[in-house]
């Protein structure tokens, strides 16, 4: 039941992405529901037969990585029509569009269908090993879910025309908006991050290249300025601008196209019924782009704020012995190794630390900070087969934790004895201070 | 022979050039994101190692020179029209819209009527050129010149950049031209941006004297003197147990401002000092006035075997270990940097700051709107340009040809309602 609740978005994504494509072929419905019906069932079957032989890291990385090249394509497809309406003085005659073949539009559906069943299968099951039962389920649902839309779309008014970048733009916008729902494939977090680390180097390389005195020489206010282009906000605002562009130009392309030339009509009421015409058919196409537009802030808002509930127990709050060496048992009040995270406060003469203790898949022990070495310290909490980081939203998959690096947490020497973990206090105080103080030196964190 | 002119050209000129360009080097750059952690370095290394890829840099430069000279060549060819001065085979290209009508012109009639719109009107024998506004031309030509001085000086800056770290240290010989460092001068002075100044007083051995500052960097033999980080060299004399003859040497450190850390090895000995500068208690600050205080760690290997402070013209002593700091001198770290790129950046910047300030008002509320009317064998073409507010001089356009299909009668023609179209 709740993996249906769980899917449910996602599916109803796969079903907009079906009547879309049917809506911009009109007239070739029963090869575009096989396509899409084999395209989905494959990607499920392939999805869950990869999870299961395979880390599910690859499997998800590689429908991440695909979702993203849709995105490029996006990218390219919206600047090529911005640019040829622009470029041709806004002329871009509705009338000579041509009907698609449906040869690409049947390959279109298939990898739609594909991606769309492997995304499934990941918001099903992350880590694979999805029972026969469910996978059949979700199978024939989305078979039937695409047939259903297929014929439903005949309903919708026909002044809501579908071109070819439009329709590019809905199934990407689609296929992002599912991807939001799980966290290994959410593609706008890492966009916000890149952005942030692109403008970082650029500020710096521009600072090197054009010869600019470093910070020492400036003035405090006007570095401040400079200090916001180093912060998540730009990142996060960046991330944005990127997002939303690609339908952003489709829009601005179809708006910007010039009214038909009526000077050769020697009567008014022609020429203004003409012109008329044109705009109201020029304003139904701009329905769906926008329609796309609302589905991109929607997987915003996912990204945002995921529906995944992280685990996050409060520190529990530990002392050093005589020796200077903190002690955790095993079992207790708290089971070491039940594979989830456990976090602890130090506190030691005015100096504090947090850090975590967590049994990895393999079954070792680990000890880290509860911070990294390039984010500002907002800690950790767990999500399936993985920690994220709240400051930098980066996954770190269960199985690399305890090794340093990157946004691993830092890694803490530790003893594992029959009594319990033990640590040396002084060891955590002074990694901890030193960690926090390195990462608050550069400004919104270091990544 | 005649493809690969035909490619040329359409490598030089098409419009689409430079978007390529820039998507490939922005797909070489995601592309690159995903296996290094420093992809834009990376992008410049291989644009800097990878003829064909310096290449494709080059196109874009190239591609807007040639767009230049078509602008420049478009608006004389338009000026020229508009003046009634050419024939009507070089319309072509210059106008978004062009009608024939069968008849004669009016003239006389439709400049007062065009007039009447607010149009600027000329009249040269069987044409008649009417205008609205500014053109756009001026924007346009400051873009591309913007856009040749950016990526030119992108891809010399890339390619050929030369850059060599030196010491500038006070009463030692300056690492460039021919001359001795007398001073080094860092001053608080509250400027636009900057909030200090540095300067390098050099002596010549002509006596000449010379100052290198902070911004824009001074030349000297084809190199920007680029000033970056400020420390300092004491002169150390350093004795151990192990050590008794003691070893003595100035030591460049580069621990401005307080708080940072530097270290220097003894050499052949195995001991490593660590330095940094103890932060002023009162406002004075240490690298202006020269009195400051060194705190030192000494380590043997990995081992720390002592550590204290020591103030400049004095000593510290312990446990076998001495370590003496008589003077000290200014240094600043400063890279030499022969780039012939960083001019036709900064002149890059300056066009586009100019074709914005051009551009903007102009398109908002002065937006160039033309119209051609010529008669040539009883035939009347007319032609029509907008910049901006195409409607509204769509319309115009469209009643004038109603009202020359009139007979250019007040009969053929009527009064524009506000919502035309």
């Amino acid at each position: 039941m709740i993996s249906a609740l769980k899917l449910m978005p996602v599916l109803l994504a796969w079903s907009g992405i079906a009547a879309a494509l049917v809506r911009h072929v009109s007239g070739r419905r029963s090869v575009l529901a096989i396509s899409c019906a084999s395209g989905f069932i494959g990607g499920v079957a392939g999805g869950n037969l990869l999870l299961t032989l395979s880390k599910g890291e690859i499997v998800s990385s590689t429908v991440k990585s695909l979702t993203g090249t849709c995105f490029l394509c996006l990218w390219v497809v919206a600047l090529a029509a911005f640019y040829r309406v622009t470029g041709s003085g806004g002329q871009g005659a509705p009338g000579e569009r041509e009907k698609p073949y449906a040869f690409t539009v049947s390959c279109s559906a298939l990898l739609a269908g594909l991606l769309a069943g492997a995304i499934c299968v990941c918001r099903l099951a992350p880590q694979g090993g999805a029972p026969l039962l469910s996978l059949f389920v979700l199978g024939t649902a989305g078979v039937l879910l695409a047939v259903a839309a297929i014929g439903i779309e005949q309903y919708v008014p026909a002044d809501i025309t579908v071109t070819g970048e439009a329709l590019l733009a809905l199934v990407v916008s689609l296929l992002l908006f599912a991807s939001s729902f799980t966290l290994q494939l959410d593609l706008f977090s890492p966009l916000s991050m890149k952005v942030m680390k692109f403008v970082h180097d650029f500020v710096h390389q521009f600072f090197e290249s054009m010869l600019v005195p470093d910070h020492l020489f400036f003035r405090s206010d006007a570095w401040e300025y400079i200090g916001y282009l180093f912060g998540s906000g730009v990142g996060f605002w960046g991330g944005l601008l990127i997002w939303f562009a690609p339908v952003v130009l489709i829009c601005a392309a179809i708006r910007l196209e010039r009214l038909p030339t009526v000077s050769h009509i020697r009567q008014g009421a022609q020429r203004r019924k003409l012109l008329a015409a044109f705009i109201r058919e020029r304003n139904c196409r701009l329905i769906v782009p926008c329609f796309a537009m609302l589905i991109m802030a929607a997987a915003v808002y996912n990204s945002l704020f995921p529906s995944v509930e992280y685990w996050d127990p409060k520190p529990v709050a530990v002392t050093m012995n005589d020796s200077g060496e903190i002690v955790i048992p095993k079992k207790g009040e708290i089971d070491l190794e039940d594979g989830k995270l456990h976090k602890y406060l130090l506190k030691q003469g005015g100096r504090e630390a947090r850090f975590m203790i967590l049994s990895a898949p393999d079954g070792r022990l680990t000890v880290t900070l509860d911070a990294c070495a390039i984010c500002k310290p907002e800690g950790y909490g767990q999500a399936e087969g993985a920690v994220i980081c709240y400051y930098c939203k980066t996954l770190i998959p269960l199985e690399t934790m305890g090794r340093p690096g990157g946004c691993n947490p830092v890694p803490v020497p530790f003893k594992v004895g029959a009594d319990g973990v033990s640590l040396d206090a002084m060891t955590i105080l002074d990694r901890w201070s030193e960690t926090v103080t390195t990462t608050s030196r550069i400004k919104g964190g270091g990544k | 022979m005649k493809r690969l002119l035909a490619l040329l050209r359409i490598l030089f000129v098409s419009r689409a050039v430079t978007p390529l360009a820039m998507l490939f080097f922005l797909l070489l750059y995601i592309g690159i994101a995903f296996f290094s952690p420093e992809p834009l370095t990376t992008l410049m290394s291989i644009t800097r190692n990878y003829i064909p890829v310096a290449l494709v840099l080059a196109l874009i430069p190239v591609n807007c020179a040639v767009r230049l000279a078509m602008e420049v060549r478009s608006l004389c060819r338009r000026r020229a029209v508009m003046k009634g001065a050419t024939a009507k085979s070089s319309l072509d290209g210059l106008f978004a819209e062009t009608v024939r009508i069968s008849g004669t012109l009016h003239l006389a009639a439709l400049k007062g009527r065009l007039e009447s719109f607010g149009y600027s009107t000329r009249l040269t024998g069987t044409s008649l050129a009417a205008w609205r506004g500014i053109s756009l031309s001026p924007a346009r030509i400051f873009f591309q010149a913007a856009m040749i001085c950016l990526f030119s000086g992108i891809l010399v800056s890339t390619t050929t950049r030369v850059s060599k770290k030196v010491a500038v240290i006070e009463g030692e010989p300056f690492p460039l031209s021919s001359g001795v460092v007398e001073r080094i001068r860092f001053e608080n002075r509250r400027g636009l941006f900057l909030d200090r100044t540095l300067s390098m007083e050099v002596t010549g051995k002509d006596g000449a004297r010379r100052s290198f500052g902070l911004y824009p960097p001074a030349l000297d033999q084809g190199s920007f003197v680029y000033p970056r980080f400020l420390g300092v060299a004491p002169l150390i004399r350093f004795v151990a147990p192990d050590l008794p003859g003691g070893f003595e040497t100035h030591f460049i450190l580069m621990i401005y401002p307080p708080g940072k850390e530097d270290s220097a090895d003894i050499p052949g000995t195995g001991y490593r000092i660590f330095f940094s500068m103890v932060k002023p208690t009162g406002g004075e600050d240490p690298f202006r006035s020269g009195r400051m205080t060194l705190l030192f760690r000494i380590l043997k290997g990995d081992k720390p075997v002592k550590s204290g402070s020591v103030v400049i013209g004095g000593e510290f002593s312990g446990n076998g270990y001495r370590l003496a700091a008589s003077e000290v001198r200014r240094v600043v770290a400063t890279d030499l940097v022969r780039d012939y790129g960083v001019i036709p950046i900064w002149a890059g910047a300056l066009f586009f700051c100019a074709a914005l300030l051009f551009w903007l008002p102009v398109r908002l509320f002065f937006p160039r709107r033309e119209m051609l009317f010529m008669e040539a064998a009883g035939v009347v073409h007319a032609c029509s340009r907008a910049e901006g507010g195409r409607d509204r001089h769509g319309g115009i356009f469209l009643e004038t040809l109603d009202f020359l299909d009139a007979g250019g009668t007040a009969a053929g023609c009527r009064d524009l309602p506000e919502d035309f179209l």
